[in-house]
């Protein structure tokens, strides 16, 4: 069958029932989770990921994706109305989008971060459609020991990524990473650290170690705080169509940061939380007047908007290919694919193909979506960032665990849900990276694995890891992040 | 499509012939296990379930699957437990227990209370081997079989640039130090066993065994020449071999496979037997010393649903084949590979083998 049967296949399967109902509940759970400060995209889908399991994988995957979507949008309106982003990657978002509420323009800018989430979203996913037949040539080379340095180059990203203490941020990495020594060894049947107990025979399982450390540790944070999430009241004035207007008068601003969010998505480790600032920093500098930026300029709220929606088709493209999450969010999808049967890599091109691009037609769609929400339902938006943490913080508990039970029947997924919960409290607040920490507990396994299998491919020599054009390259990327803070002061003094 | 399983077409005396030839100390283990075969193989498999049956089953019946949903056995329970429901006048209960290389489940199953209520589908060889290199405090080798219902064939396959002409012309490449690795499921999975059991029984003198996660990935890792060649399921192997990029050397089974009805089988070139772990026994088992009449009404209900029309056309559509099988033959391929693998592969080996 050509690519273009089994897209028009795929859109059959999309605009089929029920299929097109979980397009439209995923961006509305997703706006909702997004909006949630505290919730945002990674735990509205951990949380949501268990109860996909009665569902179909093409509508459990679609389910998913739509609320990915869906929350990247969401994280503007706590962003806008009450200067609280709803996810990291609306953090850029406040810095204008707050500004214009108190100006009264609070609709408008939720029109315009609408538009703009939309229109790049669009864009990075159906650059991703167009370009999947190359991107598949490009996995098609990779082999045990690619695989293997993809997972390090990913784990060497802790050292990016983190802010603040980079000793920190490497306990946390090596804190993941060493979780998942437990259970089976991947390539021979050596125990390790099970206590004898079928139940850890497996090791533990990664979403419930993601669930804990996204759900049960915010609501452990949450419970610190009274009354509402947020508490100032918002005030909804504005109108909507000028935002919407002023958007598609910014085309420029729009691609240019949708496109760089995407770039930067794709990197392993470095999702919307660090490619909305980059794109709201290259709208600043590209502007006549830098200086209204952080007062209220639209440009700060469509560049910061535009570049995290752009992410996802990025983040897709790790997360598809490798099976290497770029974020907490993909991290979580990549539990999806797996808990459903999907595994990334070159099937999900070839065998697969149907229900990869039935899933990237639904973020397409849900687009759509996100832009008659972000118009019609706007007004309505405030509401949801006045949840009281009364009903949040039980109902977000009891489906974490529920959900950690469900993923295996296995007890030892509901104990790693609490306990990584109140360890991931104890990080946040002392902090210690989270996302270092889901990079160790993710690729830990995936480094493992094709680590030993490129030594048995080598017979045991480590030679294998440079002597391919692709492993070698890999090899100076890694060698590259690692060494570029201490080596970029020195070139430069060798050059100046 | 579907093949209806009979002892003619899996002759156990010849199969094991074949094995013991190849070690001594097989021999013993085999007049042992003969002489449990008769003393069985009278109280089963006539199975017309009217006898003590007529009050059960009274209560739901709980049907473990010892793997994750999605995956083949899981696809085959779903399948055919709506059929067995509409039968039976209770529920028949799907339960995941998946994990630990499916001990976890069937562990659940060997301490249940032997009364025909607690049932598990696993696949021998495969859980037993686990067992094996694993061991566990309950006595797998002791199950009761309940039936079986259908059988997936090994085969191999090699990637399609080395022109491989049959499974001699591969050997005598890896014994020229042409091909180095050799690959299939991860090491001290079935996969693995065959294969040291392939280099004991044929001479099969592969270098490095790469095990990978599963079946799809070491196809692919065949098809993008990562290793030469490797074990595969026949449907696991039938997209890379249609498109060309693989070519099937032999089949595992003396039997042949439905995919691939043409491939000269390692029997056919006169090598030894190894059916008792060339092909996973898909079977459903009751916990040791449940009684046999409730088992039979089970048993006679499932053999009725292998023969609707449903589960036929599911079979001719998907490739996932359907045979039902007694009970005394289910059991016999958990004996088997009890009694054959342990005389022809050292276990404490693949334990070790971690590199």
């Amino acid at each position: 069958m050509s690519t273009t049967q089994v897209l028009a296949e795929a859109a059959q399967v999309l605009f089929s029932w029920p299929t097109i109902g979980w397009v439209v509940l995923g961006i509305l759970l997703g706006i909702i989770a997004g909006a949630l400060p505290g919730v945002g995209s990674s735990m509205g889908m951990a949380i949501v990921l268990p109860l996909t399991l009665p569902l179909s994988p093409v509508n459990a995957i679609v389910l998913l994706v739509s609320m990915y979507s869906g929350a990247m949008y969401g994280g503007s309106i706590a962003a806008i109305l009450v200067n609280v982003p709803g996810t990291g990657g609306a953090a850029a978002t406040t810095l204008d989008g707050y500004p214009m509420s108190k100006q009264g323009k609070a609709v408008q800018a939720l029109a315009m971060s609408a538009t703009a989430s939309a229109t790049a979203g669009f864009l990075a996913v159906l650059t991703l459609l167009l370009f999947s037949p190359i991107l598949i040539e490009v996995v098609l080379m990779f082999g045990s020991p690619e695989f293997f340095l993809m997972a390090a180059f990913g784990l060497a990203m802790i050292t990016v990524v983190v802010q603040g203490s980079i000793v920190k941020g490497l306990v946390a990495g090596a804190f993941g990473l060493m979780l998942t020594t437990i259970g089976i060894a991947p390539n021979s049947p050596e125990l390790r650290y099970t206590f004898d107990s079928l139940a850890l025979y497996d090791g533990l399982d990664f979403i419930a170690a993601l669930i804990g450390m996204f759900a049960i540790a915010e609501m452990i944070k949450l419970a610190a705080k009274k009354g509402g999430i947020a508490d100032t009241g918002v005030d909804m004035s504005g109108n909507r169509l000028s935002g919407v207007r002023k958007t598609f008068s910014h085309p420029i601003t729009v691609v240019k940061s949708g496109y760089m969010g995407m770039l930067i998505g794709a990197i392993p480790g470095a999702g919307a939380t660090v490619s909305n600032f980059f794109a709201y920093g290259e709208a600043m500098r590209a502007s006549d007047d830098p200086e209204t930026f952080g007062k209220g300029n639209p440009l700060g709220v469509i560049s910061a908007e535009a570049s995290n929606n752009g992410t996802i088709g990025g983040s897709l493209i790790p997360t598809l290919a490798f099976g290497i999450p770029g974020s907490g969010s993909t991290a979580v999808l990549l539990g999806g694919l797996l808990m459903h049967g999907l595994r990334p890599g070159p099937d999900l091109f070839d065998a697969e193909l149907m229900t990869t691009y039935t899933f990237l037609l639904a973020l397409l769609i849900g687009n759509v979506f996100i832009l008659l929400a972000g118009v019609f339902l706007i007004t309505r938006a405030g509401r949801i960032t006045q949840i009281d943490t009364h009903v949040l913080i039980p109902a977000i508990i009891v489906l974490s665990v529920v959900g950690g039970y469900s993923l295996r029947t296995n007890w030892a997924d509901v104990a790693t849900v609490l306990v990584l919960g109140i360890l991931g409290y104890i990080m946040v607040k002392k902090d210690y990276s989270i996302i270092a920490f889901v990079l160790g507990v993710v690729l830990g396994p995936i480094a493992e694995e094709n680590l030993m299998r490129s030594l048995q491919l080598s017979d045991g020599s480590y030679m294998i890891f440079l002597t391919r054009p692709i492993s070698l390259l890999i090899v100076i990327l890694i060698f590259v992040v690692i060494f570029g803070p201490f080596l970029k002061p020195w070139l430069s003094k060798q050059l100046g | 499509m579907a093949r209806k399983f009979t002892m003619e077409s899996y002759n156990r005396r010849e199969l094991l012939q074949y094995a013991g030839a190849a070690s001594v100390a097989g021999m013993t283990g085999i007049a042992g296990c003969l002489g449990d075969d008769n003393g069985n193989g009278n109280g089963n498999g006539n199975g017309n379930g009217n006898g003590g049956g007529d009050d059960f089953p009274t209560d739901d019946i709980r049907y473990i699957i010892p793997f994750g949903e999605g995956g083949g056995t899981d696809t085959y329970a779903r399948e055919m437990v709506p059929l067995v429901d509409e039968r039976m006048d209770v529920n028949i209960a799907i339960e995941n227990i998946s994990g630990a290389a499916s001990l976890r489940g069937t562990g659940e199953m060997m301490y249940a209370e032997p009364d025909g209520y607690t049932i598990a589908a696993f696949n021998p060889p495969s859980t037993p081997v686990s067992e094996m290199v694993n061991p566990q405090d309950f006595d797998l080798e002791n199950v009761t079989g309940v039936c079986s219902y259908a059988s997936t064939p090994f085969v191999i396959v090699a990637n399609s640039d080395y022109d491989i002409d049959g499974y001699e012309d591969l050997m005598s490449r890896y014994d020229d130090g042409e091909l180095e690795n050799f690959g299939g499921k991860e090491r001290g999975g079935v996969d693995h066993v065959m294969a040291i059991l392939m280099q004991n029984l044929h001479g099969f003198d592969w270098g490095q065994y790469v095990g990978y996660d599963g079946t799809g990935p070491a196809v692919q890792a065949t098809i993008s020449d990562e290793i030469p060649a490797c074990i595969a399921t026949d449907t696991g192997a039938e997209a890379g071999v249609e498109s060309g990029d693989l070519d099937i050397v032999t089949g595992l089974v003396s039997e042949g496979t439905e995919v691939f009805p043409d491939v000269e089988t390692v029997t056919d070139l006169g090598y030894d037997n190894i059916d008792f772990i060339s092909q996973l026994q898909r079977g459903i088992y009751a916990p040791p010393d449940t009684p046999q009449e409730p088992l039979d009404v089970i048993a006679d209900v499932v053999e009725e649903v292998t023969e609707t029309d449903h589960m036929q056309e599911w079979s001719d559509e998907t490739g996932n084949i359907v045979q039902y099988g007694t009970g005394e033959e289910a059991e016999q391929a958990v004996r088997d590979a009890y009694e054959i693998i342990p005389e022809n592969v050292d276990l404490e080996e693949i334990r070790e083998a971690a590199n």
